[in-house]
């Protein structure tokens, strides 16, 4: 078996489409990752610097911010200075008062306006103490967690949750993770996609170059050699998938840095009530990406030796992939939604990962990421299970 | 050692492809002929285990044709021979020993020997894309060799060789079916002439001749095309 395993292994990777792809894969998420800094800082028409300076202005900021809690004291700093900025002006950015001085703040004005839901004269004329600022994030909480129509359980977990996060919240810079949780959503489609590419043809091409016959005549060449080949496919988008995740993260820690793993999750993403690190969640979510990645490899490979065509898979697997991004389905059908979400091109990214619609199973209260990995693998069992028939009863005919 | 092939049938929709078949086979050399279409790869497909017959059955030994045990006495050359263009000849042997159950060391011990017997051993860690067409061929007849089978079933196996490998090969079919059952279809009569122990004959799916060089008289060609009036020998 392990000698089936190796050659399986050695025949994927021989095919020149796995290089072909993850190339490309690199280069795009390679430039998606240094993208926003490459070119012109330009406003209307006007250069002001290029992106790069632009983003180590920022870092500069954020890094003197480092490590302050934003509480009353810092809410108040950053509301001195934004009360000398003209917000009602439509492009407020531009004027030397923000450049000057509410800049250096921005990141904790944005995380206010997210954390409150206020509009940005709102936060400026808000008289708010470090409970108050938390009182109006569990207020927007309650009110999103309607919105997804949670039950009174899953309620329940996510106001302990709140509890659990720190307050007041201490700033931390934190932009290759931010940079990272940003990307998940892009790393993830391309990653499935590529994998589709190179997945779809590892059992029609035994068909397709005829060896299937000598394959299938052989004494391993029924059950054996099948699981050697769905082991190696399955190794070999594992292996990919960690391909693109490991080029992204090396690319947004070279360029953006690899400080602010303890940071709290809520600096970067508001809308979660997980009480984890940014670290953490970057974590769970590249996790969950291999974990689509190794899925749609699995499926692609069961669903051709299905069709016996691997355009008519990838025709398939493509609208998968494409339709999440189409069309949504409206919130108030609950399970529609969530099943909906947990679709290998949905999941991967930050807002179906860290929904807050849950799973109650067994009186355990489970979140999304926490469910897909068992789910794709319940599902990949079972289509690797059922489509051994299909390989082992296959018909060598009208040749 | 008894190959039995018991009533078989296969059915595509409105046409039969093998038509009740009735035979057994002991050790020796059996020369399929027929023209396009009889029935022949149909039949041997099925002998292999790779196309289930719509009725009847085939058994080595009282073993069925779709039997693990089976499969492991079995060697198969198809008339259109699978490879992979970027394996070397060695690791396609090495491969193709691995799915017969061949155990490391013996694998290796076996292709060198078929590499050295098919005339092979100096292009072994070239790419099989690099290999012409009888070069090709004769990886087939190797891999097809690989676990000494007991039935050895060989579909158009001289062709692209040349007349010097013909010959070559010839010999050494000969000398597998003094202790196996081989089964070869080939449209160079001559092959069958030469060697064959039993001659059958299939027009539209039946078997329409069986029987021993002996009971040929004269020409092996003539006697095919005076059997079938005409049609291509193939």
């Amino acid at each position: 078996m392990a000698t089936l395993f190796f050659y399986e292994l050695k025949k994927i990777v021989n095919r020149k489409i796995l290089w072909i792809c993850m190339l490309c894969g690199a280069l795009l998420l390679a430039f998606s990752v240094a993208g926003p800094l490459v070119g012109d800082y330009v406003v209307n028409g006007e250069r002001l610097g290029s992106n790069y300076e632009e983003f180590q202005k920022d870092a500069a900021y954020q890094k003197r911010l480092d490590g302050r809690a934003i509480d009353e004291i810092l809410f108040m700093e950053m509301q001195k200075a934004y009360e000398k900025v003209p917000l009602n002006e439509k492009k407020y950015s531009l004027t030397e008062e923000y450049q000057t001085y509410a800049r250096p703040y921005s990141a904790i004005f944005n995380y206010v306006r997210q954390t409150t839901g206020l509009s940005a004269t709102g936060v400026t004329n808000l008289e708010a103490s470090t409970e108050a600022l938390k009182e109006m994030r569990l207020e927007l909480r309650e009110l999103r967690w309607e919105e997804y129509y949670l039950s009174e359980v899953e309620k329940e977990y996510w106001r302990a949750a709140e509890e659990e996060i720190e307050n007041p919240v201490v700033f931390r810079y934190a932009e290759g993770y931010s940079a990272l949780l940003s990307l998940a959503y892009t790393v993830g489609i391309l990653s499935i996609f590529m994998i589709a590419i190179c997945m779809a043809g590892v059992f029609p091409e035994e068909h397709l170059r005829k060896t299937d016959q000598q394959i299938l005549s052989s004494k391993y060449g029924r059950k054996d050699v099948y699981w050697a080949k769905l082991c190696a496919g399955t190794l070999v988008s594992f292996g990919l998938a960690c391909v693109f995740v490991l080029i992204t993260f090396v690319t947004a820690f070279f360029i953006y840095g690899m400080e602010g793993f303890d940071a709290a999750f809520q600096i970067i993403y508001a809308g979660s009530s997980c009480p984890i690190s940014v670290g953490q969640a970057v974590l769970i979510i590249y996790g969950i990406i291999l974990c689509a990645g190794t899925f749609i490899g699995v499926l692609v490979m069961t669903l051709s030796e299905n069709l016996h065509s691997s355009v008519g898979t990838l025709s398939i697997v493509t609208g998968l992939i494409v339709l999440p991004m189409m069309i949504s389905v409206p919130e108030e059908y609950r399970v529609a939604a969530q099943l909906w979400s947990y679709l290998p091109s949905d999941i991967v990214a930050v807002w179906s990962c860290f929904s807050p619609r849950m799973v109650v199973l067994l009186g355990n209260v489970l979140q999304g990421w926490q469910v897909v990995p068992v789910l794709y693998a319940g599902i990949g069992v079972v289509a690797a299970i059922v489509t051994e028939r299909v390989f082992v009863k296959y018909q060598v005919s009208g040749r | 050692m008894e190959l039995v092939i018991d009533r078989v049938s296969k059915q595509y929709k409105n046409k039969i492809a093998v038509d009740r078949i009735d035979l057994t086979l002991k050790k020796g050399i059996y020369g399929l002929l027929g023209a396009n279409g009889a029935g022949k790869t149909t039949l041997m497909r099925m002998l292999c285990g790779i196309l289930t017959p719509t009725s009847g059955t085939i058994t080595y030994n009282g073993i069925d044709v779709s039997e693990e045990e089976y499969r492991a006495i079995l060697g198969y050359l198809p008339q259109d021979f699978g490879y992979y263009p970027d394996f070397s000849g060695r690791d396609f042997l090495l491969y193709m020993a691995a799915l017969k159950g061949l155990s490391k060391e013996s694998a290796k011990k076996r292709v060198n020997e078929l590499l050295e017997l098919v005339s092979l051993t100096d292009v072994a860690k070239k790419k099989i894309k690099t290999y012409s067409g009888g070069m090709k061929q004769r990886l087939g007849i190797a891999q097809a060799l690989l676990n000494n089978p007991q039935i050895l079933i060989l579909d158009e196996p001289t062709a692209g060789l040349d007349p010097k490998e013909r010959v070559r090969f010839r010999n050494l079919i000969a000398d597998i079916g003094k202790d196996n059952i081989v089964i070869l279809s080939t449209h160079i009569v001559s092959d069958i002439d030469r060697i064959a122990d039993r001659i059958l004959m299939m027009n539209n799916g039946k078997l329409v001749f069986d029987g021993t060089r002996e009971e040929i008289s004269g020409d092996l060609e003539e006697f095919y095309l005076s059997e079938f009036g005409e049609g291509e020998v193939d």
